[in-house]
C-alpha cells in the first residue's frame, strides 16, 4: 500500500515539474521582454552583461514618455475601455430584459436576426463600418470608437440566458405590487444578474483594451491613438530601438493585466461561460 | 456557468457601475436623463481637456518620421519670427503615410501643412483634397524658376500650384573603401561592366571567408525604372496602338538585373533587428544605393567604418540616369489654419532656411537659390548629388502605372530566378502594359447615381423586416391578445438602442459592402459614392485571377490546419495535467498559462517581433546550439511558421481554461464505475473524458477556427504580409487593399466572399452540433 502512494507521489511531482517546465517555458517572452526593457541600451555589441540586475534603468521607460504623449493615449484608452464597458452592460442588459421577460409580437423571429449578427466577425465588416463612421462625421471622436460595437448578440445573449433562469414568482409578485417594467429591471433583474453582468463587464473591459483593428482605423488623429495603435505606430517609426518599445509594451499591457489581476474569477467565468453553458 | 462562490460576488456591492445602474427609477425618462446627464458631463470634460487658448494658432504639421526629428530645430525659429503661432509636429512612416493620409482627409481632421512625396501628389488631386497654392505664385513671393523643374511639375495641375516643393530626392552610391582598395580599384565602377566585376570580385572574396554574400543592398536601392532609363529606355505617354517599352532596350535592362542577382550579389534579406546602417558599418554589405540621408546617418552612427567610405554617381550604360523625388509641401481644403500654414510654407522655402535644413536633416533643397550658397557650393556630399542631379527622370506618373508595376514585379521576381529568354517576358510586360491601357480606354461605365445605394442597402434590410413580421402573423392568436397590453413606449426603451445600433453598424454594414462590391469605390469617388462607377462583376473577376489573394487564402488554410489541431493538442494535455492538482497550484498553473491570452495582443506582437530578431535572445540562443543565424521572419518558408508559432502560443491557455471548465461537467460517477471495472488511465480518458468533453471540444474547434480565420495582428504587426505574401492573409489583404490603396469597391468583394464562406460555416457547424447533441 506504502509503495502504492510512494508511486503516487512520484508521478504527481512528475506532472508538477511537467507543468512548471511549461509554464516557465511559457513566460519566457515576458520575461525577456521585461530585461530587455529594463536593460540599458545597447552599444553595437550584444553582450548578456546589460541584463544584469547591476545595470537595471529606467532609461527606456523615460524615452518612451519623450517619444510620445503616453498618458494621452492611456486616457484614451481608458475612456475607451470603461465607456466601452458602461454602455454595453446598459444597453444589452436593457434588451436582454425586453427578450427575457417581455412579451411582444414577433419577439423569437426578432431574436434570432440578432443571433445570426453574431456569426459575422466584427474585422470583417471594418470597411463598411468604416465608410458608415466617416459618413455620420464620427471619426476620430470618442463617440466613433465606442458606439459602433457596443450592443453585440452575445451580450445579449448571455444576460437573457441568465434572466430566463431567475425565478418567475420574484417577478409576478413584484408586478402585482404595481411595479412598472422598468421598476422590475431595476429593482429585480439587474441585482439578481450581477454575477453575469460581472463577467461582462471584465471580459469587455479586457477586450475592448486589447483592440487594434477599430481603433486604428477610426483614430486618425495622433492624439487620439490608443495605446495599442500608439505602440504599433511607434515601432513603425523607431524600428529597432527595442529597449523603449517593449517598455511600450509593458506600459501598454499592465492595465488590462491589474484588472486580469482583481477579477480573474468574473473573468475565467466570462470566457468560459459560453462554451460551458451550450 | 461553473459555480462561483457568494462571497466574491459580495465585493461588486460597492461597484460604482452597480450604484449607477440602480438609481432609485422613477420610470424610463429618469433613466434617460440621468444617463444624458452623465454623457453629457463626460463629454464636457473631453472637451476641455482638449480644446486650447483661443489667442494662440497651433499648427498641425504632419511630416515623415525622419523629418519629425529635426524639424523641431527649425520650427522653434519659425515661432520665434511668427509669435502666436504653436507648431505642433506629428511623424508618419512611409509605408503607412498614404491611408493615414487618406483617412485623416476623409475624417475632416487633415493638417494644417503635410509633406507629401511627390507620388502622391496625383492621388491626393484627383481626390480634390488639395488646396490650391497658386495665390503665392500670383503674389510674387515666389516664382516658378526658383526651383527645380522636374521636382516643381509635380505640383501643377492644370495651370495652378497644388503645392511647393520642400526637398528633392535622388539615389547615389555609396561604399565602403575595404573592397575597392583591395582589388585595386582608384575610384567607383563609372560603367555597368565595371560595376559587375567589382560585384565579382566582391562576392568571391566573401565566399571565400565563409561570410554572407551579399555585394550591395536592395533595401532603398535601384529600381527597374532606373535600369530601363540607363539602358536608354525612355517612358513615353501610354497609348494602346504603341508598345510601352523599347524591346532590345527593356530586355537589356532585365538581363542586367537578373545577371546580378543570379550572381548572389543580393544576399538573402538580412533581419539583424538592426539599421541599415549599422549593418553597413558592420560590412553585412558593400555597396548601398541610396539618398542624402545615408550620408549623415554614416557620419553620425559609424562605430567600425572610421570614414572609409565614399559616395559616387550611380555606374552608367548609355546613361547615368537616377530618378528625382522627393516631397512637397501642401496644404488641404478642410485645414483649419490655412493663413498661418501658408506663412510656414514661404518659410520653409526660404534660401536660407533652406540651406540651414539641409545641414539640420540633409534633405537636398529643392530651391535652387539654396543650392547655391558657398557653404552648399563647396560641400563633398553636395558635389555628388550636384553631379547625379544633372541627370534625372521623374518616374511616370500615370495612375496606370501603379496598376502595372504591381503585376509586373510579381512575375518579374519569379522570373529573375529563372533562365528563360528575356524576349517572350519582355514581349509579356508589353501585352500587360496593352491591357491596362484598354481597361482604361474601356472604362465607360455607368455612375451608379444615389438609387442603387438606397436600393442595395435596403433590400436586405427589407426582407430581414418581411421576416420577423411575417412572425406576427404566425402568431395571429398571440397577437389578438398582447398588442394592446404591449406597452410599447417602455418596450421602444428596451429595445430601440441595442436594436438602433446593431442594425446601423452591423447588418447595414454587410449590405453596404455587398452593394460596394459590384462598384470602383475608391479614393475619388469616397466623398461621394454615388459618382462611383457600376462596374458589375468585375471586382470578382480580379479577385479571381488575383495571385495575392490565392496565396493570401492558401496561407490562412495552412494557418487553420497546424494552428487549431496544436492549439487543441497543447491545451488539451496541459489541461489534464492541471487537473490532476487542486488548490493553489491549480490556480497558479492554470493562471500562468492563461497568461498570454490576456496580455494585449499588440504587447506580445512586439515583444515576438523582436524575439525573432538576429540579436535577440531566442537568437542568440539558437547560435549558441549552433544552428546558425535563423531568419524566422524574412524567409518565405519559415515566415508563416513563425507566425503561427507566435499565435499558438497566444492562444492555447485560453482554451485550456475552457477545457478546464468543461473537465468539471464531466460526471464523476463515470471514473469510478471504469475503476471498478477494472479499466486503466486510457480508459478512463477514452470512455468518459472524451465523451464528456465533446461539446466543449466541439466550440472550442469552431471558436479556434472562427478566430484564426481572422488571422491579421500577426502578420500586420510581424511582416506586414511579407516576405513575397508569404504571410499575408485574407483579411490583412482585404485591409491593404482597403486602406493601403483605398480600392474600396474591390476590398469590399473579399469581404462578400468572406461572408458567404461564414455563413456556409455556420450551416455546417449547426447541423454538426445537433448531431452531437442527439
Amino acid at each position: 500500500m506504502s509503495n502504492l502512494t510512494k508511486n503516487r507521489l512520484f508521478k504527481e511531482t512528475l506532472f508538477f515539474t511537467f507543468l512548471v517546465f511549461s509554464l516557465a517555458l511559457t513566460m519566457l517572452p515576458f520575461i525577456f521582454m521585461s530585461a530587455e526593457a529594463f536593460a540599458p541600451a545597447t552599444t553595437g555589441e550584444n553582450s548578456l552583461w546589460r541584463y544584469m540586475p547591476q545595470q537595471w534603468s529606467l532609461q527606456s521607460f523615460r524615452q518612451l514618455f519623450e517619444m510620445g504623449d503616453i498618458p494621452r493615449f492611456a486616457i484614451n484608452s481608458m475612456i475607451h475601455a470603461f465607456g466601452y464597458t458602461f454602455l454595453s452592460l446598459v444597453i444589452n442588459a436593457l434588451a436582454a430584459f425586453a427578450f427575457a421577460r417581455m412579451v411582444f409580437p414577433g419577439r423569437d423571429r426578432l431574436f434570432l436576426m440578432l443571433i445570426l449578427t453574431m456569426m459575422i466577425p466584427s474585422q470583417v465588416i471594418m470597411i463598411p463600418v468604416f465608410i458608415i463612421v466617416k459618413t455620420l462625421g464620427l471619426l476620430n471622436s470618442y463617440a466613433g470608437l465606442i458606439v459602433p460595437g457596443c450592443a453585440h448578440a452575445f451580450g445579449i445573449f448571455a444576460i437573457r440566458q441568465f434572466m430566463l433562469d431567475l425565478p418567475d414568482e420574484v417577478f409576478d409578485a413584484a408586478r402585482t405590487e404595481g411595479c412598472t417594467d422598468f421598476d422590475l429591471f431595476m429593482h429585480i433583474a439587474l441585482p439578481l444578474c450581477r454575477p453575469i453582468l460581472a463577467s461582462l463587464a471584465v471580459t469587455s473591459f479586457i477586450y475592448t483594451w486589447d483592440q487594434f483593428l477599430y481603433p486604428l482605423v477610426i483614430m486618425q488623429d495622433e492624439p487620439m491613438f490608443t495605446l495599442p495603435v500608439a505602440l504599433v505606430s511607434l515601432t513603425s517609426q523607431h524600428f529597432g530601438r527595442w529597449g523603449m518599445l517593449l517598455a511600450g509594451g509593458i506600459v501598454t499591457a499592465i492595465p488590462s493585466l491589474i484588472v486580469f489581476m482583481l477579477a480573474q474569477r468574473a473573468y475565467v467565468a466570462g470566457v468560459t461561460g459560453g462554451s460551458a453553458k451550450s | 456557468m461553473p459555480e462561483c462562490s457568494s462571497q466574491h460576488w459580495q465585493t461588486w456591492e460597492n461597484n460604482n457601475l452597480l450604484k449607477i445602474l440602480s438609481i432609485k427609477g422613477k420610470g424610463p425618462a429618469f433613466f434617460f436623463a440621468e444617463a444624458l446627464r452623465v454623457i453629457f458631463l463626460l463629454s464636457l470634460l473631453l472637451y476641455s481637456t482638449s480644446a486650447h487658448t483661443a489667442e494662440e494658432i497651433t499648427l498641425r504639421v504632419w511630416v515623415m518620421g525622419g523629418e519629425a526629428d529635426s524639424l523641431p530645430q527649425i520650427s522653434k525659429k519659425f515661432e520665434q519670427e511668427n509669435p502666436g503661432i504653436k507648431i505642433r509636429i506629428q511623424a508618419l512612416s512611409w509605408g503607412g503615410s498614404y491611408e493615414k493620409l487618406v483617412t485623416a482627409f476623409l475624417g475632416g481632421a487633415p493638417p494644417d501643412v503635410c509633406q507629401l512625396g511627390t507620388t502622391m501628389m496625383n492621388d491626393f488631386h484627383a481626390m480634390g483634397a488639395l488646396e490650391s497654392l497658386q495665390s503665392l505664385f500670383d503674389e510674387h513671393k515666389l516664382a516658378s524658376d526658383d526651383f527645380f523643374s522636374d521636382s516643381l511639375k509635380t505640383c501643377v495641375f492644370g495651370k495652378e500650384h497644388f503645392g511647393i516643393p520642400w526637398y528633392v530626392d535622388t539615389r547615389v552610391v555609396f561604399y565602403r573603401q575595404e573592397y575597392l582598395d583591395k582589388f585595386g580599384w582608384k575610384t567607383f565602377p563609372q560603367t555597368w561592366k565595371d560595376f559587375f566585376k567589382l560585384g565579382e570580385q566582391v562576392t568571391a572574396d566573401k565566399r571565400a571567408n565563409g561570410r554572407s554574400t551579399d555585394y550591395f543592398s536592395s533595401l532603398q536601392g535601384f529600381t527597374f525604372e532606373m535600369f530601363y532609363w540607363q539602358a536608354g529606355g525612355n517612358f513615353t505617354p501610354l497609348r494602346a496602338d504603341h508598345p510601352t517599352f523599347d524591346e532590345t532596350t527593356m530586355a537589356e535592362a532585365i538581363s542586367f538585373d537578373r545577371n546580378m542577382r543570379q550572381a548572389g550579389f543580393n544576399g538573402k534579406p538580412n533581419d539583424s533587428g538592426i539599421d541599415y546602417i549599422s549593418e553597413f558599418d558592420q560590412g553585412i554589405y558593400e555597396v548601398a544605393i541610396s539618398g542624402p540621408w545615408m550620408a549623415s546617418d554614416l557620419q553620425k552612427n559609424q562605430h567600425r567604418l572610421k570614414n572609409a567610405w565614399g559616395m559616387a554617381p550611380l555606374p552608367a550604360n548609355k546613361t547615368r540616369t537616377s530618378f528625382i523625388g522627393g516631397s512637397n509641401l501642401v496644404q488641404f481644403k478642410d485645414s483649419r489654419n490655412k493663413e498661418a500654414g501658408r506663412k510656414l510654407i514661404l518659410f520653409l522655402s526660404r534660401p536660407d532656411v533652406q540651406a540651414e535644413w539641409y545641414r539640420i536633416s540633409s534633405d537636398i533643397p529643392a530651391n535652387r537659390h539654396a543650392m547655391e550658397t558657398p557653404d552648399l557650393l563647396n560641400d563633398p556630399v553636395m558635389k555628388v548629388f550636384r553631379e547625379q542631379l544633372s541627370d534625372t527622370h521623374l518616374p511616370p506618373p500615370e495612375k496606370e502605372w501603379t496598376i502595372f508595376w504591381d503585376r509586373f514585379y510579381r512575375q518579374y521576381d519569379e522570373f529573375m530566378e529563372s533562365d528563360d529568354d528575356v524576349e517572350p517576358f519582355v514581349k509579356k510586360m508589353n501585352a500587360l502594359m496593352a491591357e491596362i491601357i484598354r481597361e482604361r480606354d474601356a472604362a465607360g461605365m455607368p455612375e451608379t447615381g444615389a438609387f442603387y445605394w438606397v436600393a442595395l442597402t435596403l433590400f436586405p434590410l427589407l426582407l430581414a423586416f418581411i421576416y420577423v413580421t411575417r412572425g406576427w402573423q404566425h402568431q395571429k392568436h398571440i397577437l389578438q391578445r398582447v398588442l394592446f397590453r404591449t406597452p410599447v413606449k417602455s418596450l421602444a426603451c428596451f429595445l430601440l438602442p441595442a436594436l438602433i445600433i446593431l442594425l446601423v453598424f452591423r447588418m447595414l454594414p454587410l449590405c453596404v459592402a455587398f452593394a460596394a462590391s459590384f462598384t470602383d469605390l475608391g479614393a475619388t469617388s469616397i466623398t461621394d459614392p454615388t459618382r462611383a462607377l457600376f462596374t458589375g462583376n468585375q471586382n470578382y473577376l480580379r479577385l479571381y485571377q488575383d495571385q495575392v489573394f490565392w496565396k493570401s487564402l492558401k496561407n490562412t488554410l495552412v494557418y487553420l490546419l497546424i494552428g487549431v489541431p496544436a492549439n487543441l493538442i497543447i491545451a488539451l494535455g496541459l489541461a489534464l495535467a492541471v487537473n490532476r492538482f487542486r488548490g493553489w497550484k491549480r490556480h497558479l498553473l492554470a493562471m500562468g498559462l492563461f497568461l498570454p491570452s490576456v496580455v494585449t495582443t499588440v504587447a506580445s506582437a512586439v515583444t515576438w517581433r523582436w524575439l525573432y530578431c538576429q540579436q535577440s535572445p531566442l537568437n542568440i540562443a539558437v547560435n549558441w546550439l549552433g544552428l546558425g543565424p535563423v531568419n524566422w521572419l524574412n524567409d518565405p518558408d519559415l515566415a508563416l511558421p513563425s507566425l503561427i508559432f507566435f499565435s499558438i502560443w497566444r492562444s492555447y491557455g485560453l482554451s485550456m481554461i475552457i477545457i478546464l471548465a468543461g473537465l468539471e461537467l464531466v460526471n464523476p460517477e463515470l471514473y469510478e464505475a471504469i475503476r471498478i471495472d477494472g479499466g486503466n488511465r486510457w480508459h478512463e480518458f477514452r470512455h468518459a473524458t472524451l465523451p464528456g468533453l465533446r461539446r466543449t471540444l466541439f466550440a472550442l474547434i469552431i471558436g479556434v477556427t472562427i478566430a484564426n480565420i481572422q488571422f491579421f495582428i500577426e502578420p500586420y504587426v510581424l511582416t506586414g504580409g511579407g516576405p513575397k505574401d508569404a504571410t499575408m492573409s485574407v483579411l490583412l489583404f482585404s485591409y491593404n487593399r482597403a486602406f493601403g490603396s483605398f480600392q474600396l469597391g474591390y476590398a469590399s468583394s473579399v469581404i462578400t466572399v468572406l461572408f458567404v464562406f461564414f455563413v456556409i460555416f455556420n450551416i455546417w457547424q449547426k447541423s454538426i452540433r445537433q448531431k452531437l447533441n442527439q
